[in-house]
């Protein structure tokens, strides 16, 4: 049964340029210069008001009418970027275009190129626009941005040992591939640290020491990217850097799920060591002891009805570990499939026969919520309160995109953000709100 | 920042005011049976976030976004403007549809008054395009030109009521604290014996537009925006009116006589009896501990116009001095610098709140009073901050009545300053015997500065290790760095005991992640 629906709607959601929010803290020494409208830098302060870094690593360059007739904006950008060095010596500026650049057709990419040399390091332009991104895709831009910054080859001082890895000599295959260099595992993805940490560890308790990440925090130290490598995405919302890295890199591009959820991260597990021709045994016995660990929080969702109104592009893969968790998913609305990148998710959902909402129409969203009656909606930050005053017990959809999400370890805390709406409004029934009768 | 005109993009980290949607959307949001239709992009439903969080909105706020996409960049986003504006016709059948400019139709340079025009035939609701520049304009003169539009549009003739009768300007979602306000003056009034005829826009119908002339004194509460209406107001109606921000004991006196001067009330014994030495005002002007704790102490104020202007009169009211006092409404300059001229050391405008921040570093004020913005530069630079403007965030939407107006607001900000600035006794024992070691949330600040400032978390921390030191290898130490400061501790030690007790004699990334599932399953309510 079909069951992508297109309702080309509007729904509620984040401007692409949020992502400044993750990625100023995740890429060292740079800087984030959204060019855009006082419109852009009121809603970012808005937006993420909670968290607001008051003098932080990002910042607008505002366009003020004269800039909408010069011929080039090269010399006004350069002004700008020069106060941000002064301020802040980054080592890398991200010059970030926004609706109006898109619509006044200004070529950043021009200036941002000009400035480069002008400056002596990289200026990058990103296109954030908010005209066809939504609120995740901010990050793929700024990572397809950073791809001539990874190298195609490895440098010449590389260790010796690296040369003859005995990880991937497998089968039938050993001989031809012995001869050839080593093919090198990348993972995609602005996560943090430790979820980096966790995932490489995992990975070598498989038999894969060596696990590289892009993007690294520091821009010097960018993995391979080369035919040679095996990349697998941790976001599912990195298309156009995922595009490039197929076609310019010939690199192979695994079609897993995502590492989200014990099953997500037992396939993607499993996933890279036939790749690489490693023993996938273990991994069985990991996932069991993952989905053990859960245990007190799948008795809370089992059974319950959880709605996704769509809003930061996780909704697929999250769906997935839902019905995992024997969660019926009533609703997987989402802005935009990448039908190729999402393709292991999709038939997943398709077997356990979830209805998948693309560009969802909120109208339409409502009504359908009345009919399914949802124990959780997860929605974008713009609609919780007003849902939950009409007797829904919400999620906060970016709370996922902040959250440690990917692998085992954290598994416990994806959970968490599904558990914690469900045993609050459980607790609040029990003191005290039960009284109030909406609550029901 | 700001329009000289000439000079071109500006490097802004910090808006001080709004957008022109914003102030378009406070208005009509703040209306009955008034529905905004935002043709813009996707992330021009941000609107709708300031509603729903700052205003914890219990309903979806009137807002549909009349999506600009690439199908509508390619296409033209005529019909999807049209196709929206019908559904929120047939749906919500509001009495008046909003179709609001955004930066974004303004530069595809969309004539959204001509669609208003043709589609206005077939919708039920009036339809109403406000005449303002999204790109340029900024949020309060994007209100000024909205609420007289919108009067222009809706306001007949009325006889007048019987009673001597004002009509309130101003009140509006996402003002700071202005519903509190608005509660405030009207129990002022009441206590005068004046009726409130209407108050706009918040809680206003068309009805109540249409019924604006029946009063016979227009108030317009704060100075940013709302004088326009009322001078259309007294051009077409004859309508009298005052623009004053009440705050502290002399402005609050020159609103109430203003008034009373008006409806031919006597106001002095009013006055009187809320400055009366028995009166919490005068009681704690007058009392001791604020000669110790207030008397000569140095304040700065930076805010908005009203808000600045009120707080530096109030200062000086409990004998506080105001080395300085700015205020970034830049069109307000010259009535900004006569309203406070002698009253503060210094008088200024400036919209860029670096200069602020640096300024305040210097000054070294005793207490800082000014918006979110400076609550963050008086953070860090460890200054006490109390916030008196916008922009504000959620902690300036309280709860429980909070105003900043009148006599009430008066005693609020009172206690407000009083827990908020470095009390008399303490301050001469803190003299004596120097600081104490720092609290908790001290700690936590200058911690924080350093784990923004160089994102390199601390060893392991070996003081609180505890009997039997156990080792931590390279891995681990690594993974415990990556944990947030100001839970460290308490995961470093979990991590230990959970070690020691099963005879672990090294932590490796194996036991952490263990004892992170073991003690995380165990807390079952979800605290993180």
């Amino acid at each position: 049964m079909e069951r992508v629906e297109r309702e080309n709607g509007c729904f509620h959601t984040f401007c692409p340029i949020a992502s400044v929010a993750w990625l100023h803290r995740k890429i060292k020494d740079s800087f984030f210069l959204i060019v855009g409208t006082h419109t852009c830098a009121h809603f970012i302060q808005t937006a993420l008001d909670v968290m607001v870094y008051a003098h932080s690593r990002f910042g607008f360059a505002v366009l003020e009418e004269s800039d909408l007739v010069s011929a080039s904006p090269t010399e006004e950008l350069g002004k700008v970027v020069q106060q941000v060095v002064d301020e802040w010596h980054p080592k890398v500026i991200f010059v970030l275009s926004t609706c109006s650049v898109d619509i006044l057709k200004m070529d950043l990419e021009v200036s941002c190129k000009d400035l480069s040399t002008r400056f002596g390091f990289p200026v990058l332009p990103a296109s954030t626009s908010g005209i066809d991104r939504s609120f995740t895709q901010g990050e793929d831009a700024v990572l397809h941005a950073l791809l001539p910054f990874v190298p195609k080859e490895a440098p010449a001082v590389e260790p010796v040992e690296e040369k003859k890895p005995r990880w991937f000599s497998f089968g039938k295959e050993s001989e031809k591939e012995k001869a050839e260099p080593a093919r090198n595992l990348v993972l995609i993805g602005a996560v943090t640290d430790s979820t980096i940490q966790q995932l490489q560890w995992e990975l070598k308790q498989l038999g894969l020491p060596k696990v590289d990440v892009f993007p690294d925090g520091d821009i010097r130290k960018m993995p391979v990217i080369n035919e040679q490598t095996v990349v697998v995405p941790l976001q599912p919302y990195l298309n156009d850097t995922l595009a490039t890295i197929r076609r310019e890199r010939r690199a192979k591009v695994l079609s897993t799920v995502f590492p989200i959820g014990p099953d997500g991260t037992a396939r993607f597990l499993e996933a890279i060591c036939l790749e690489f021709g490693l023993d996938t045994s273990r991994i069985k016995e990991k996932e069991a002891q993952a989905w053990r660990d859960l245990e007190p929080q799948l008795q809370i969702l089992r059974g319950k009805k959880i709605m996704f109104l769509g809003d930061n592009l996780l909704e697929l893969p999250l769906a997935r570990f839902l019905t995992s968790c024997d969660v019926q998913v009533v609703e997987a609305g989402t802005p935009y499939i990448h039908s190729k990148d999402l393709q292991q998710e999709l038939e997943l959902l398709k077997e356990r026969d979830v209805r998948i909402v693309e560009s969802p129409d909120f109208t339409k969203q409502l009504q359908r919520m009345q009919e399914y009656k949802p124990d959780l909606v997860v929605a974008g930050l713009g609609i919780c309160n007003p849902l939950e005053a009409m007797g829904f017990t919400t999620a906060w959809s970016i709370e996922f995109t902040f959250a440690q999400i990917h692998g085992f370890v954290n598994a416990i805390d994806l959970i968490k953000l599904f558990t914690k709406p469900l045993l609050k409004r459980q607790a609040l029934m029990e003191h005290g709100w039960a009284e109030a009768g909406w609550l029901e | 920042m700001g329009g000289s005109g000439v000079a071109g993009m500006k490097l802004a980290y910090w808006m001080y005011e709004g957008t022109a949607l914003s102030g378009i959307t406070r208005v009509a949001g703040s209306m009955q049976k008034v529905h905004t239709v935002i043709h813009g992009p996707q992330g021009d439903g941000y609107v709708n976030v300031m509603y729903s969080m700052l205003e914890r909105f219990h309903t979806i706020p009137p807002f549909t976004l009349s999506t600009i996409g690439r199908r509508e960049m390619a296409q033209g986003s005529r019909a999807r403007l049209v196709e929206t504006v019908r559904r929120v016709d047939a749906q919500h059948q509001p009495d008046v549809i909003v179709i609001t400019p955004t930066c974004s139709s303004t530069l595809l340079q969309e004539d959204l008054l001509a669609v208003a025009r043709t589609l206005g035939k077939q919708t039920k609701a009036k339809l109403i395009v406000p005449n303002v520049n999204a790109f340029r304009d900024l949020e309060h003169r994007a209100m000024d030109d909205f609420l007289t539009q919108i009067v222009a549009e809706f306001a007949t003739e009325q006889p007048k009521t019987e009673q001597f009768s004002v009509n309130l300007i101003g009140p509006s979602y996402l003002g700071f604290h202005q519903l509190h306000d608005m509660q405030e003056i009207r129990s002022m009034l009441e206590s005068l014996g004046v009726a409130v005829n209407a108050v706009i826009p918040y809680g206003a119908s068309i009805k109540t537009l249409q019924e604006l002339t029946k009063a016979h004194l227009n108030i317009c509460l704060y100075h940013e925006y709302g004088q326009s209406a009322c001078e259309l107001l007294k051009e077409k109606f004859g309508i009298d009116y005052i623009v004053a921000t009440p705050i502290g004991i002399r402005l609050t006196s020159q609103f109430v006589k203003a008034i009373g001067e008006r409806a031919g009330l006597p106001v002095e014994s009013y006055i009187r009896q809320n400055l009366a030495p028995s009166g919490t005002i005068a009681r704690f002007t007058k009392s001791v501990d604020s000669l110790s704790a207030l008397f000569g102490k140095r304040a700065v104020v930076f805010g908005d116009y009203s808000h600045a202007v009120g707080m530096t009169h109030l200062l000086r009211e409990i004998g506080v001095r105001v080395v300085w006092a700015g205020t970034y409404m830049k069109t307000m300059e010259k009535a900004f610098q006569a309203s406070i001229g002698g009253l503060a050391d210094e008088v200024f405008v400036c919209d860029d709140f670096q200069e602020i921040s640096h300024k305040i570093r210097d000054t070294h004020p005793d207490i800082v009073l000014g918006t979110q913005m400076e609550r963050h530069s008086a953070a860090r630079f460890n200054f006490p901050c109390i916030v008196i403007s916008s922009p504000a965030h959620i902690l300036n939407f309280p709860l429980f009545p909070a105003p900043v107006l009148g006599y009430q607001g008066m005693t609020r900000m009172l206690d407000t300053i009083n827990s908020t600035i470095k009390l008399g006794l303490e301050e001469h024992l803190v003299n004596m015997f120097g600081e104490d070691s720092p609290g908790m949330g001290e700690e936590d600040t200058a911690q924080e500065q350093v784990a923004v400032t160089s994102d390199m978390p601390k060893a392991p921390d070996k003081t609180t290790a505890g009997e039997g030191e156990l080792k931590w290898d390279a891995e681990a130490t690594k993974a415990l760095k990556q944990v947030p400061f100001f839970v460290r501790g308490k995961v470093q030690r979990n991590t230990e005991n959970y070690a020691r007790e099963r005879g672990y004699s090294e932590v490796t990334l194996e036991v952490i992640y263990a004892a992170k599932a073991y003690f995380e399953s165990k807390s079952n309510q979800g605290e993180r």
